[in-house]
C-alpha cells in the first residue's frame, strides 16, 4: 500500500518541477529546488498529512527554494556586473526548442501570479478550483488573472503578426 | 473548420472556454491550415508539458517500517530476549542442582568412610569363635586326661 507521501506528494513532482523550471529557466536548478522541497516534505510528512492544503504548502516550499536559488544567482551576477538586478535569462546550456522559447518569452513579461496561473491552466490542464488550491487564492482571482494573461497572449501574437493568419 | 477555430480562439482569449473546448481547440489547430503563431505557441506549451524531472529523490529511497511492523519487531526482540533469559535461568538451576547432588554424594562418601573406619574393630570379632583354631584345645584336653 502506498504511503501518503508516495501517493499524494510524489504525484505532484512533475508539476512542481515545471513550475520551478519556469521560474529558474534551468532544468538542473529546477530539479534541485524540487528535490530540496521533497526532502523538507519528507521530514515533515506526518504534519503534512494533517494539513488542510498540502498542495499549496508544497508549491510554497518549491517557490521559496526557487527564490533562494535566484537570489544566490543574482548575488553572483551583481558582483560581476555591479549593475541592477538583471532579468533571469534562459540558461545558454539549456536545449530549448523555438516553440518553447516563444512560450518563455511570452511568460517572462507577465506578472508572477499570471505566469503561474497561465502555466497551471495551459500546461497542467488544471481547473480553476485546482489552481486556486495550488496557489492558495480564490477562484475569482484565478479567473481574473487568467483572463488578463490570455488577453496579453492575444496582443503578443498580434505583435508577432501571427494572430489568426491563415495564409 | 476555420470559422470554428476562430470562434473558439475568441472565446479562449476571453477566458470563457472550458477545458474540453480548449482540448478541442488544440485538436482543430493541428488540422486547420494557417494560424501559424497559435500553432507554434500551443506546440511550445505541449513541449513544456513533456518536461519531466529525472533525478530520483532521496526520500523515496528511504523506507521506514510501518506501525505494525515496528510493533512486531519490538515484540520479537522481547520474545528472543525473554527466551534467552529463561534458558539461561534454566541452565543455572540445572548447574546448581548438579553441584548440590555432587556435594551430597561427596558428603555421603565421606560419612561412609568415617562409618566404616569405626567398624574396623568389629573385624577382630571374627577371631572370637576361633579359639579352637588358634589353640588345639581338644588335643590339650585329651592329653590332660
Amino acid at each position: 500500500m502506498k504511503t501518503f507521501f508516495e501517493a499524494y506528494i510524489w504525484s505532484l513532482r512533475s508539476k512542481l518541477y515545471r513550475m520551478a523550471y519556469l521560474w529558474l529557466k534551468s532544468r538542473d536548478e529546477a530539479e534541485d529546488a524540487v528535490q530540496e522541497a521533497l526532502e523538507k516534505a519528507w521530514a515533515q510528512r506526518d504534519q503534512l498529512q494533517k494539513m488542510e492544503n498540502p498542495t499549496g504548502w508544497m508549491v510554497r516550499v518549491v517557490r521559496n527554494q526557487s527564490l533562494q536559488k535566484l537570489r544566490e544567482q543574482r548575488r553572483w551576477m551583481v558582483l560581476e556586473t555591479q549593475d541592477d538586478l538583471p532579468e533571469m535569462p534562459m540558461d545558454a546550456a539549456e536545449d530549448v526548442s523555438p516553440a518553447l522559447k516563444m512560450v518563455f518569452k511570452f511568460l517572462k513579461d507577465l506578472p508572477e501570479k499570471q505566469q503561474e496561473i497561465f502555466q497551471l491552466r495551459e500546461v497542467e490542464g488544471l481547473t480553476y478550483e485546482e489552481i486556486a488550491e495550488y496557489l492558495e487564492i480564490s477562484t475569482e482571482q484565478v479567473k481574473v488573472n487568467l483572463f488578463r494573461a490570455r488577453k496579453r497572449l492575444k496582443s503578443f501574437l498580434q505583435e508577432k503578426g501571427n494572430y489568426g493568419r491563415t495564409g | 473548420m476555420e470559422e470554428q477555430v476562430r470562434a473558439l480562439l475568441d472565446k479562449y482569449f476571453e477566458g470563457k472556454t472550458s477545458l474540453e473546448e480548449e482540448k478541442l481547440l488544440m485538436e482543430l489547430l493541428r488540422k486547420v491550415e494557417g494560424f501559424e503563431g497559435e500553432k507554434m505557441f500551443f506546440l511550445g506549451l505541449s513541449e513544456f508539458k513533456r518536461e519531466e524531472p529525472t533525478k530520483k529523490p532521496a526520500p523515496k529511497a528511504e523506507r521506514s517500517l510501518g506501525l505494525w511492523q515496528r510493533v512486531a519487531a519490538v515484540v520479537l526482540v522481547f520474545l528472543v530476549f525473554g527466551w534467552l533469559f529463561i534458558e539461561q535461568q534454566r541452565r543455572m538451576e540445572e548447574e546448581e542442582a548438579y553441584e548440590k547432588v555432587v556435594e551430597a554424594l561427596a558428603m555421603i562418601q565421606k560419612n561412609m568412610k568415617k562409618g566404616t573406619s569405626s567398624l574396623q574393630v568389629m573385624d577382630d570379632m571374627k577371631y572370637l569363635n576361633t579359639t579352637n583354631d588358634l589353640f588345639n584345645i581338644k588335643e590339650i584336653k585329651e592329653e590332660e586326661k
